[in-house]
């Protein structure tokens, strides 16, 4: 990691530190709250994008399955938050990496693919009503005759599991023993240290031999096989990843909003992940950073166009990539060489 | 044994273009061994069967007496087998130290966990690697580019940088897939004197190159192709007095091509300076 990385490392701790100082009403830290959580997304997805060259839409059934895990185990079953999002994380990885197997052995952007699908099964089933499955399989056992008071008890958790297209609330709040998250202000601090320890990890991953080595992949992949990169387990490797970041901010989201339901998560939350890391810059971790944040406060100021929202995505989206491919970080780091080397002729 | 490595009866077949026919030959260890052939000869192909790019239709072939036919790349670079390629493929994005450093990869080791949480040894195998690049930057004569992009830097030194990335594999073997394409008299000789060098460190040396006079410079032996078929093998001397080569460079008839008369000319011409 560079002295850059460092200082902007640093930058955004003091950020952190004087936010709550500085900001004082509840509504803003919703949507800071709600920007870092949705960066952690971001962060796994521009790992994916940036550095081995591959997209993925179906972030948002990754969010929702660390989200519906930590949910549905502690509000049906009891289980405490951090078992939750133990299996959220050990779903997310095992799917990640079902999916990646074939997809990423392939050149080309099978994942793409796969993963609108994957995103798409994910949003039907949390629509889906367990309730009629489960009276469904009550009624295949009354006939067989195997019916019983027992089955009826076990089964009886299950018919409210999701809670189909309305969702289910009473998530409990995260905390240390009696010592409950409840104010805005405690979750901002929490949330956003969760952000500052993803993005050390990260940046200490890019630079590092395995980040050195996807974007090889990315650069050029036939000539990273023959530097011996065996490139199709790295790739499902930061998939996983990618995967497992999105399941711990699933989590996070459903402790900190305390009900879910289907619609956020949806594709076209997906696609907004992907639109979000294009934004601030997909060849840079900060990029995930600062076009997640971007794009979260930006809809909030633009409640005018509420109904157009996706249509700005759209524009916004089209503009970049025409105009400033790297994103904004992209932009800003030409700017700054642009300017070092002005300078120094000037001297 | 005194081959590094061996093909044997190696045809490719690209649907219903062979592109290799029954090529067979001999590369002697610590030798600059040298392919030449017009072009569509098959030199290319070749390159790519033996570095794992491509699984031939049939044949097979050995490096250091094992036989690695059908190997994946990266499995064929770790035995030993590095290769550059004829049109540039270095890393975009990337700077000339970094795209050196890729080439460290497979002398490294440390894993996702490891990376992420910066243990020591993923510090540990970082400075190496940094330090080691640098060395192979400094023997192509690119240190002071070491963070230039590395492919904002002038064409002859890309050419360069690539057989560095190469050679950062300490690999026993190089492959060099027209290495002299692209560049001026004056940086051809530079390749020339690299050439000789890479060779007194003890890598085997396998050149694919139409440039005449470098190839009669640095080689000790010289398979020639034709329509995917091996012509002639020998020392560059014999060689440039070998009629089929000459007829495959320039055709039965001589008249009408001046560019094809030049190059005979430096066939023959070239052992002799």
């Amino acid at each position: 990691m560079g002295r850059g990385n460092i200082i902007c490392l640093m930058i955004l701790a003091i950020v952190i530190v004087a936010f709550p100082f500085v900001v004082e009403s509840p509504y803003y830290f919703r949507v800071i709250n709600f920007a870092g959580i949705f960066s952690l997304v971001c962060i796994g997805l521009s790992l994916l994008m940036g550095y081995a060259g591959q997209i993925s839409i179906g972030q948002a059934g990754f969010f929702a399955i660390g989200a519906y895990s930590s949910g549905i185990l502690t509000v049906h079953f009891g289980w405490s938050p951090a078992a939750g999002i133990a299996v959220g994380l050990a779903l997310n990885s095992l799917l990640a990496f079902l999916v990646g197997i074939p997809t990423l052995r392939l050149r080309g952007h099978y994942l793409a693919m796969a993963t609108l699908g994957i995103g798409e099964i994910i949003h039907i089933v949390a629509v889906a009503d367990t309730g009629e499955l489960v009276s469904l399989v009550l009624l295949v056992f009354n006939k067989v005759g195997l019916a019983s008071e027992s089955l009826q008890n076990t089964l009886a958790p299950f018919r409210a599991l999701t809670g189909g297209p309305s969702g289910f609330g009473q998530i409990p709040t995260l905390g240390i023993g009696e010592w409950r998250l409840t104010t805005p202000t405690q979750w901002f601090c929490f949330i956003w240290s969760v952000v500052l320890l993803h993005m050390v990890l990260s940046l200490n991953l890019v630079h590092s031999r395995i980040g050195r080595a996807l974007r090889a992949v990315h650069g050029n992949e036939e000539a990273a096989r023959a530097m011996g990169i065996n490139t199709p387990p790295l790739k499902i490797k930061v998939f996983v990843v990618s995967a497992a970041m999105a399941s711990i901010a699933g989590s996070l989201y459903a402790h900190y909003v305390t009900f879910i339901s289907p619609v956020t998560f949806s594709i076209n939350e997906s696609i907004l992940f992907v639109v979000m890391v294009a934004v601030g810059g997909m060849m840079n971790v900060w990029g995930a950073l600062v076009g997640t944040v971007i794009m979260t406060i930006l809809p909030e100021s633009l409640r005018f166009f509420h109904d157009y929202d996706i249509l700005i995505y759209g524009l916004v989206l089209l503009i970049i990539m025409m105009f400033m491919p790297d994103g904004i970080v992209g932009l800003i780091r030409r700017l700054a060489t642009s300017l070092q080397s002005r300078t120094r002729t000037e001297q | 044994m005194n081959d590094i490595l061996s093909v044997q009866g190696i045809f490719m077949r690209f649907g219903g273009v062979m592109a290799l026919s029954n090529v067979t030959g001999e590369v002697a260890n610590n030798t600059v061994t040298s392919i030449i052939g017009p072009n569509g000869a098959g030199k290319t192909t070749l390159i790519n069967v033996i570095s794992g790019a491509f699984a031939p239709t049939r044949g097979e072939v050995l490096f250091q007496g094992q036989t690695i036919t059908g190997l994946p790349p990266h499995k064929v670079a770790e035995r030993g087998i590095a290769r550059t390629y004829q049109n540039l493929r270095l890393f975009r994005h990337m700077t000339a130290l970094e795209n050196v450093m890729v080439a460290r990869h497979i002398k490294t080791s440390s894993g996702f966990v490891a990376c992420a949480l910066k243990l020591p040894s993923s510090r540990r195998d970082e400075q190496i690697t940094r330090i080691r690049a640098t060395e192979y930057l400094d023997f192509v004569g690119l240190a002071d580019k070491a963070h230039v992009d590395a492919l904002s830097l002038p064409f002859g030194y890309q050419r360069h940088l690539e057989i560095a990335r190469a050679l950062a594999l300490e690999p026993q073997l190089l492959l060099l897939d027209e290495p002299a394409g692209g560049l001026n008299p004056q940086e051809t000789a530079g390749l020339a004197e690299l050439i000789c060098r890479i060779r007194d460190k003890g890598i085997t040396v396998v050149l694919i190159e139409h440039d005449m006079s470098l190839v009669m410079e640095v080689s000790q032996y010289i398979l020639v192709l034709n329509y995917g078929r091996k012509i002639a093998e020998g020392t560059p001397k014999a060689i440039q007095e070998n009629e089929e080569v000459i007829e495959a460079y320039l055709g039965k008839s001589t008249e009408d091509d001046a560019g094809a008369q030049a190059t005979t000319r430096d066939v023959a011409d070239a052992g002799s300076s």
